[in-house]
């Protein structure tokens, strides 16, 4: 589910993650009985479920998040085949983590009793370390030179392990370069592919994304791997910038740091119809951020689309024509 | 002071009736006893007072005849003033958000401290007729996608709803998004906001013992010895830290493990992380023995509306709206900001209710029972349906953890001496009585939930039908709302399941009284079948139907 599972107990257990994304197959008929003033992605996870690609999976493993989110898991577990892991998870910041940290190591054991397996700690460790090191390279990366968020959200969500993403890392890293033409800042709920890539052809280049399958899904924490349960659970739980979180402030000093560091020149804060947490909050931010911002609400239809790329490709020309003013002065 | 005939009316009538109220009664009626020279604290006035100082829709609405009830709707549309009034007479004004009542007895504990719901604004945009608040909320980012408690977001920057809170206080988790997203802008507002946090119930003890076989590798040495206390850690609710392997053998091999028992746990700890916040706020310390008075006084409130909501489900005519009777049930919240005279209130609605059954008396034509799920933000409808002979014989208005009596006779800790003792551990054992009644929340768990308390209430209740009011782009109805309604239809109990309306939307609010029409004919229809088909003995076909 969304960035509160911690893949690396799911491929300690010999599992495979599949991150729950929206593709482009927008306009899929939704057989739930979730109403149509649910999150827009929400709704969609019983139909996503039912297709090919999560044909065979074992469980579905997962932390409380928004209140939708959590919403979704309960109809999952009513409704659905396959087991729902389901773990409590902080919305606020910092104490109180007896609790929390004890339903995060219960559920990762009882995903291991589910896949009729036991967690090894040096497993995990090990994994751990993989994925530390993946991320490690990809903020190295993000920094020096630029990688299309078409490909970063693709090695967000890959159901590959670390070193195979790693490695592949290595591979294209000569390849890469430096951003040139507009630099944009991605924010808002879970974007689909589709949406992406209209930005970046465009002409955007997506330099920052704190979206949920961008920047965040590759941030660096510190701790000791050796303490493993300890180490996820501060690096999955409590340091997750979620809009959900409350107060909000901390994300959106993430974002203002993230926007300066990578010097971004407008954001297209673009999220999902009823998703609240970052609904919600998108006049907010657009005003602490206080940069050009374009905020888009769709339903992750095939009908939304149009409009969507009539509106980035004008925040384009805008963006552009800003540019060229400055420039001349 | 009992009418012998009881009546809806409404408000010119009631004007007009009011005359015949004496003096003295007016003069008496009146809150914050406690204080001196209170000339100011009369509430007992016809609606149409309330109509003049803004409240559009009384003009609309049909009320209770009786004195008790006027004396109820007073009470409950002077809150506003009166919590002006407490903040110049020198009282503590504490806004609770997204709880819904389940930690106002804590706070009605400390002296001079009262406490309000901005969430309950949300029904003013329709007492009031007007999209004001909506609109400030919609400049502030909260549009027609977030539910109606964004009217309170509209209320903390209008400045004229409530004043100035001395503390404001928010429960997030397992609590609605919008109200989430609310707390966030009185943030941008400039107020502080204290957040406590309210993990979700899984109600998954059965399973768990299921799921967790003993875990395959066998304990570990090093790191501490067993570090996993169930109820949490360190003293300052922090958990301890190190050692997981530890951990991991001993949750995995306890066979005693209650999921509920550290959750009623973790939220005790967060009222007394409340109650920290509250000595800060009023400079009083908690103390034992004012915290059981406002408990007793509580535990007396909410048996008196589980008492009333008993007495409205008996046999022989409807012995109360179901606004008074909304009303009623939501001083179980706050106690519209005074509970003495809260109690008082209550209590003489009871005497009258109590009455009116023991007579028989009630109003006519109203036979057709009905289950009422989620409450209505605008309160015509429950007019409406009492009109076309439908009455609300029982509820769940997610308030759920405002009904279970508190104990706190069981609790030997509570006798504890020491100061420092109840700062570390013991003092948090306090509240877990509190915690308890917290926990049988209906938004704060599974769909499952709510589903059996529906089932239940309509099951003990003989509801003819069951409506539910949803709230569009709230964050709990678009998922709720499919089950709740299959599982009711498949327990034969036909169902209208419809989002209200927001004021000003004529033309929808005319298909949604359509709807209501129709719905309640048809219940009409089917009662008259069954009691043909009792009448012929036809077991076959009362089945059928």
């Amino acid at each position: 589910m969304c960035l509160r599972a911690p893949v690396e107990i799911i491929e300690t257990c010999g599992a495979v993650p599949l991150r729950l994304t929206p593709n482009y197959d927008n306009d899929n008929i939704l057989t739930s009985e979730i109403r149509c003033d649910a999150c827009a992605f929400c709704r969609r996870i019983p139909d996503m479920l039912e297709s090919e690609y999560f044909g065979n999976i074992k469980a579905i493993y997962a932390g409380a998040c928004c209140d939708q989110m959590r919403r979704v898991m309960d109809t999952l577990a009513r409704s659905s085949r396959i087991p729902v892991i389901f773990f409590g998870a902080p919305r606020t910041w910092g104490n109180h983590n007896g609790y929390f940290y004890n339903e995060f190591q219960r559920a990762a054991y009882e995903l291991a009793g589910c896949l009729e397996t036991s967690i090894d700690t040096n497993k995990l460790e090990r994994r751990i370390a993989a994925r530390r090191e993946l991320n490690s390279k990809a903020n190295m990366l993000l920094q020096a030179v630029f990688i299309p968020a078409s490909l970063l959200q693709r090695i967000a969500a890959s159901p590959l392990p670390a070193e195979k993403t790693l490695d592949f890392l290595n591979r294209i890293e000569s390849d890469l370069a430096p951003a040139e033409g507009l630099r944009l800042m991605l924010a808002g709920s879970i974007p689909n592919r589709l949406c992406v890539q209209i930005i970046e052809t465009s002409g955007g280049n997506i330099i920052a994304d704190a979206g949920c399958l961008g920047d965040r899904v590759f941030r660096e924490t510190d701790g000791n791997i050796q303490e493993s349960f300890r180490y996820l659970y501060d690096h999955y739980i409590e340091q997750n910038l979620c809009p959900h979180r409350r107060p909000v402030k901390p994300l959106i000093e993430w974002m203002t740091e993230l926007a300066a560091e990578r010097r971004v020149e407008g954001v297209i804060y673009r999220s999902v119809k009823y998703c609240h947490p970052w609904g919600l909050a998108a006049q907010q931010i657009k005003t602490e951020l206080d940069l050009p911002t374009l905020i888009i609400d769709d339903d992750l239809s095939d009908a939304a689309i149009s409009t969507y790329r009539v509106r980035i490709e004008a925040f384009m020309e805008m963006l552009q024509a800003r540019r060229n003013r400055n420039k001349n002065r | 002071m009992n009418v012998p005939n009881p009546r809806q009316i409404d408000w010119r009538e009631w004007h007009t009736l009011f005359r015949a109220i004496p003096d003295e009664l007016v003069q008496n009626t009146r809150y914050y006893r406690h204080l001196p020279d209170v000339e100011w604290s009369l509430y007992l006035f016809p609606p149409s007072t309330h109509t003049v100082y803004g409240n559009r829709l009384l003009r609309k609405l049909r009320f209770d005849n009786s004195p008790a009830a006027l004396r109820l709707w007073g009470f409950v549309l002077s809150e506003c003033e009166r919590l002006y009034r407490a903040k110049q007479a020198g009282m503590k004004v504490v806004a609770v958000m997204g709880d819904l009542g389940a930690v106002t007895p804590l706070i009605y504990s400390f002296p001079n401290t009262i406490a309000f719901y901005p969430d309950c604004l949300w029904w003013t945009p329709f007492l009031m007729e007007s999209r004001v608040l909506f609109e400030e909320a919609a400049m502030l980012g909260l549009s027609e996608d977030c539910c109606y408690v964004r009217a309170a977001l509209g209320g903390f920057a209008r400045r004229a709803y409530f004043p100035r809170p001395d503390l404001c206080i928010a429960t997030v988790g397992a609590t609605c998004d919008d109200m989430a997203a609310v707390t966030a802008g009185v943030e941008r507002l400039g107020c502080t906001v204290r957040y406590l946090e309210l993990p979700h119930r899984a109600d998954r003890e059965k399973s768990l013992q299921q799921c967790y076989p003993p875990f395959n590798s066998p304990p570990q040495s090093g790191g501490e010895k067993d570090n996993s206390s169930q109820s949490g850690g360190e003293k300052d609710g922090s958990p301890r830290r190190g050692g997981e392997k530890n951990n991991r053998s001993q949750i995995g091999r306890d066979e005693k493990y209650h999921p509920r028992d550290e959750l009623r746990s973790y939220i005790a700890g967060q009222h007394l992380k409340l109650c920290g916040w509250l000595e800060d706020l009023t400079g009083a310390k908690f103390n034992l023995n004012r915290y059981s008075a406002t408990i007793h006084k509580v535990n007396h409130l909410r048996k008196t509306i589980a008492d009333l909501k008993d007495l409205i489900t008996t046999s022989g005519p409807n012995p109360m709206g179901a606004l008074e009777m909304l009303n009623a049930e939501f001083a179980a919240l706050s106690y519209y900001g005074d509970l003495d005279e809260c109690c008082a209130v209550l209590d003489e609605l009871h005497k009258t209710v109590e009455w009116r059954v023991k007579k028989r008396a009630g109003y006519p034509n109203q036979s057709v029972k009905l289950l009422w799920l989620t409450p209505p933000a605008d309160p015509l409808l429950l007019n409406y349906v009492e009109e076309l002979g439908g009455r609300i014989v029982a509820t769940e208005y997610l308030i759920n953890q405002t009904t279970p009596l508190i104990s706190i006779e069981n609790d030997k800790t509570a006798q504890l001496p020491s100061d420092e003792h109840h700062r570390s551990f013991g003092r948090e054992s306090i509240f877990l009585p509190l915690s308890e009644a917290q926990l049988s929340g209906s938004l704060i768990s599974s769909s499952d939930y709510r589903i059996g308390l529906a089932l239940q209430y309509a099951g003990k209740s003989r509801a003819n039908g069951a409506v539910i009011s949803g709230v569009f782009g709230s964050s709990h109805c678009p998922y709720e709302t499919a089950p709740l309604v299959e599982a009711l239809r498949q327990a034969g109990i036909p169902t209208l399941a419809f989002d209200v309306v927001a004021p000003g939307k004529v033309r929808m609010q005319a298909q949604l009284l359509n709807r209501i029409e129709a719905f309640i004919e048809m219940l009409k229809n089917r009662k008259n079948a069954n009691i043909d088909a009792d009448a012929d003995g036809d077991a076959d076909e009362r089945g059928r139907i």
